[in-house]
């Protein structure tokens, strides 16, 4: 792994060429790249934010990549710091990964990521398989982007009562998604 | 990997996702990560559902398989069944923002059938071209993606917008040679037609185009078709083989929107259809296209769309 990357690295004089590339492999890794922050960080909000910082590394530092290699190993590597940053930081990051799991983490996911389509895929037909409440529990929370102390408000519910029928549903999902996985050998 | 895990394992990793870990529980999910290789697989799992649910369509929108048919009729908008597609992000071309804002007089009322500040999903991976049945949409490969940071490309509204990645889907024959990257979508318009069965009334498209800095050498259009069909052509399959401009009742398109390469601006295209009384089904189709010749790929590099609308109002014909 390289060094720890730093946001104060001055800006490359990327050809168009290489911020063609960039843009391409960036756009390409997105989804993966989330993934594999949000595993390191905990959730999706300071997954976003970690890989929204690491994305502007990668961009300063893009002139170091060579094209032809693994951009997503390349990536991941530049996330992964990131989100130890991160995690260092006071008031951050309620984990308390110390750094030995943090890279246990980052070694067992970053081959685990990329089958991240598959997952998608079965994710999807468990989704179909929930009760119409249910759906329109993930669609307020998920599609909308409608915050769950909010939604207890509009419904005159609790907060811990969104929290719980959302756990019930996570788990009912990732019990489904992996009996999927498991009956198809992926 | 095991499918049933310790209920404390699910709690630990549902605290964490919202943001409720005490000190305590925040100790006991670094002793279990560290300890148990299967507890990680399922920390992954359920980081990887947490990101798919957001990428997924209205989950209120899916069909389950061998009933879309049946539903087609009461919904707007339909999707049909994933669970056979090819791997991918699979998510819907255009939201479930049905705004039927009905008011005024019968000759202004207007419907709203999309709006968003980037209301309009598809799927990152693989599907066929044009939609084939009422209950389907299909394009290009695209993706949704949020503010693009290093390229200077923020959504026109919202936080997300709709990457055109390349001009082919999964399956295509011959790839080569493509240089349109399309996304379609197909309404049902039927539930609708007291509103437009006198042929009094006009469906209005709009969306905005940017693209982060490409070479001064290259150019870019934009296009926005709408197709009114009747319901046989739109469930025969004829759409699926390009068939829609030969078999349309009624079309209309806007391709004069050539892309800037500024960043920092949208281009805003329109296009509006004067819907014949015999209107079944509305096609919409949006492209962004290589307008050299010399620069023709199948690939694009930072092409957006974003905020799209489209509404079914009345205008009547004059007499």
């Amino acid at each position: 792994m390289p060094n720890a990357f730093s946001p104060d690295t001055p800006p490359p004089a990327l050809s168009p060429a290489q911020q063609e590339l960039f843009v391409r492999e960036l756009n390409a890794a997105h989804a993966l790249l989330l993934r594999y922050a949000m595993s390191l960080v905990g959730n999706r909000h300071d997954g976003e934010d970690v890989l929204q910082r690491a994305s502007v590394i990668m961009w300063r530092r893009f002139g170091e990549f060579e094209p032809g290699t693994d951009f997503v190993a390349w990536a991941t590597t530049v996330v992964f710091y990131e989100a130890r940053n991160f995690q260092r930081v006071a008031g951050h990051c309620r984990l308390k990964f110390d750094d030995d799991l943090m890279k246990t983490l980052a070694a067992e996911r970053a081959q685990h990521v990329r089958q991240w389509p598959a997952r998608v895929t079965a994710l999807q037909a468990c989704v179909e398989k929930l009760e119409p409440m249910q759906r329109n529990l993930v669609e307020e929370i998920y599609t909308r982007g409608v915050e769950a102390a909010e939604l207890a408000r509009q419904e005159g519910r609790a907060v811990q009562t969104i929290y719980n029928k959302l756990n019930f549903i996570r788990r009912a999902l990732a019990e489904c998604v992996q009996r999927s996985l498991t009956e198809t050998h992926l | 990997m095991k499918t049933e895990y310790p209920r404390g394992w699910h709690a630990l990793f549902n605290a964490a996702l919202n943001g409720e870990l005490t000190e305590v529980d925040s100790e006991r999910l670094a002793a279990l990560l560290q300890s148990s290789s299967e507890a990680r697989q399922l920390w992954f799992l359920y980081h990887d559902n947490e990101a798919g649910l957001a990428e997924l369509p209205s989950p209120a929108e899916l069909i389950p398989q061998g009933t879309a048919e049946a539903k087609a009729s009461s919904r707007w908008f339909q999707w049909r069944p994933l669970a056979a597609a090819a791997a991918g992000l699979v998510i819907g071309l255009f939201s479930a923002t049905v705004l039927a804002s009905y008011a005024m007089s019968s000759q202004e009322k207007t419907v709203t059938l999309l709006r968003g500040g980037f209301r309009i999903r598809t799927r990152a991976f693989g599907h066929r071209r044009a939609p084939a049945s009422r209950a389907s949409r299909s394009g290009d490969y695209t993706a949704v993606v949020g503010e693009q940071t290093p390229q200077g490309v923020k959504p026109a509204s919202g936080r997300r917008m709709l990457h055109f990645l390349r001009a082919d889907y999964e399956g295509k024959a011959q790839p080569e040679g493509s240089y349109f990257s399309d996304v379609y979508r197909l309404i049902d318009l039927r539930p609708y037609r007291a509103t437009y069965g006198d042929g009094g009334a006009v469906v209005q498209l709009s969306g905005s185009f940017n693209a982060f800095h490409f070479p001064e050498s290259e150019r870019y259009g934009c296009s926005m078709s709408l197709y009114a069909l009747d319901a046989a052509t739109a469930t025969n399959g004829s759409t699926r083989h390009g068939a829609e401009l030969r078999e349309s009742l009624a079309m209309a398109r806007n391709s004069r929107v050539m892309l800037d390469r500024d960043p920092k601006t949208w281009q805003r295209s329109n296009v509006e259809l004067r819907l014949p009384p015999n209107t079944d089904f509305l096609l919409v189709h949006i492209s962004v296209d290589h307008a050299n010749r010399d620069q023709r790929r199948v690939t694009f590099d930072g092409h957006y769309l974003d905020d799209v609308r489209l509404t079914l109002g009345r205008r009547p014909l004059l007499r």
